[in-house]
Formats: C-alpha cells, structure tokens, sequence
C-alpha cells in the first residue's frame, strides 16, 4: 500500500516522455490559467488514434494506472476502450487521473487544440512533445 | 521570483504563497470584485509562470497531506 498526495507534474512528464498528446482540462487546467483553487486530480482529453493510445497505454503502465474500483479489483484500461470516447478514471502511482475520450458538447482533442495555448516540453529535444492545456 | 521545482516542501510553498498574496495585497489594488471573488489572488497568480502555479497547487495537496497525513488524499494499491 502506498499513501501520498497527488504529483501532478510529474504525471504530465511520464506523458510526455512517452510522447502523448493530450490536452489538460478541468482544475489543473484552471490552475494553469491563474485560477486561484486547488484540486485533488488531473484530467486530460487524448488524442484517440490508434498510435497515440497505444503511447498512452505505456505511459498509464509506467504510472500503474488502474480503473478506480470500489471493491478492490484491479482492473487495467485497455487500448479498445481508450480508443473510444469514454471516461476513464484511473487511479495511478502519481494519484487520481481522469482521461477522457470526450468532454462537454462532445468535444474531442481535435477540437480542443485549437484553443490549447500552453505547450511545454519535458526537454529541449522533445520539443513537438508536451503537455497542453 | 526564483524558480520553484516540484521538490519544493509542503510547509515551505505555504510561506512562499503568503508572502505572494501580502505582497500583492500591498499594491493597494481593489481587493475583492463585486462577486465576493478575492482579487488579489487571481492577480499573484496571473503574475506566476505556468509551471509556477502548478507548484503552487503541488504545495497546497502537499500540505493538505502533510496536516492530515493519517488519512491522505491518495492511496494507491500495488497490485501483486
């Protein structure tokens, strides 16, 4: 059993190490963009291609991501439902991770981009890799 | 400001995060906007790069853990 709060930074540098594109939604997002209010987990909307999920799916492995069972199973997210426009609310080494297929009015990575306006990479020589909100 | 990482103590980004908000206090701007909402604050954030005020909020979760750290926000089950 391990016990400790959430890292949410360093959740967003195993993404990006494994070069998946995603965008940052909800409080972390809020808190990129100077909200002054605290949140507990991160959610992100991914790119749901086949190999984006597939670098997904390396990255949730590295985190140890699991679906957030109350009765204790574990239970891995696998590349067919990521590919889908589902929620995933995972529970991973780094704390609690939503990733979602879909947010509001049904709006996916594509749309969302567009309006992205921060980009950061986790090293000079991955520059077309980071995260976004 | 000098740079904070995300090694940065729960107890230690607290301070920092006072000494921000008095600091922006002082500017003697409106505090609070018609809705209640503290101005100040949004103000001291805005002033923060990105990275910066995710270690803000890495330091508010670290302390919140740190005060209640018998019941943490987060477990995590390993799996066998």
């Amino acid at each position: 059993m391990i016990r400790q709060p959430p890292k949410f930074k360093e959740a967003l540098e195993v993404l990006a190490r494994h070069h998946v594109d995603f965008v940052v939604v909800g409080g972390v997002a809020a808190v990129l963009a100077g909200a002054p209010i605290s949140t507990f987990d991160l959610d992100i909307v991914h790119d749901r291609s086949a190999t984006n999920v597939a670098r997904l799916l390396d990255a949730l492995t590295d985190l140890d991501a699991r679906y957030r069972d109350l009765t204790g199973r574990v239970l891995r997210p696998e590349a067919r439902a990521l590919e889908g426009d589902g929620h995933h609310l995972l529970l991973t080494s780094c704390g609690p991770l939503d990733v979602l297929g879909r947010i509001g009015l049904g709006r996916g990575y594509q749309d969302l981009i567009a309006d992205s306006s921060i980009e950061r990479s986790v090293n000079s020589r991955s520059a077309s890799s980071g995260w976004r909100r | 400001m000098a740079d904070i990482d995300s090694g940065i103590a729960g107890r230690s980004a607290c301070l920092w995060y006072l000494a921000g908000v008095l600091a922006a206090r002082d500017l003697a701007l409106p505090r609070d906007a018609d809705d209640g909402v503290d101005i100040t604050l949004i103000r001291w954030m805005l002033s923060l790069s990105p990275e910066q005020r995710l270690a803000v909020l890495q330091g508010f979760v670290d302390s919140v853990a740190e005060l209640t750290h018998d019941s943490p926000a987060t477990e995590v089950q390993r799996s066998a």
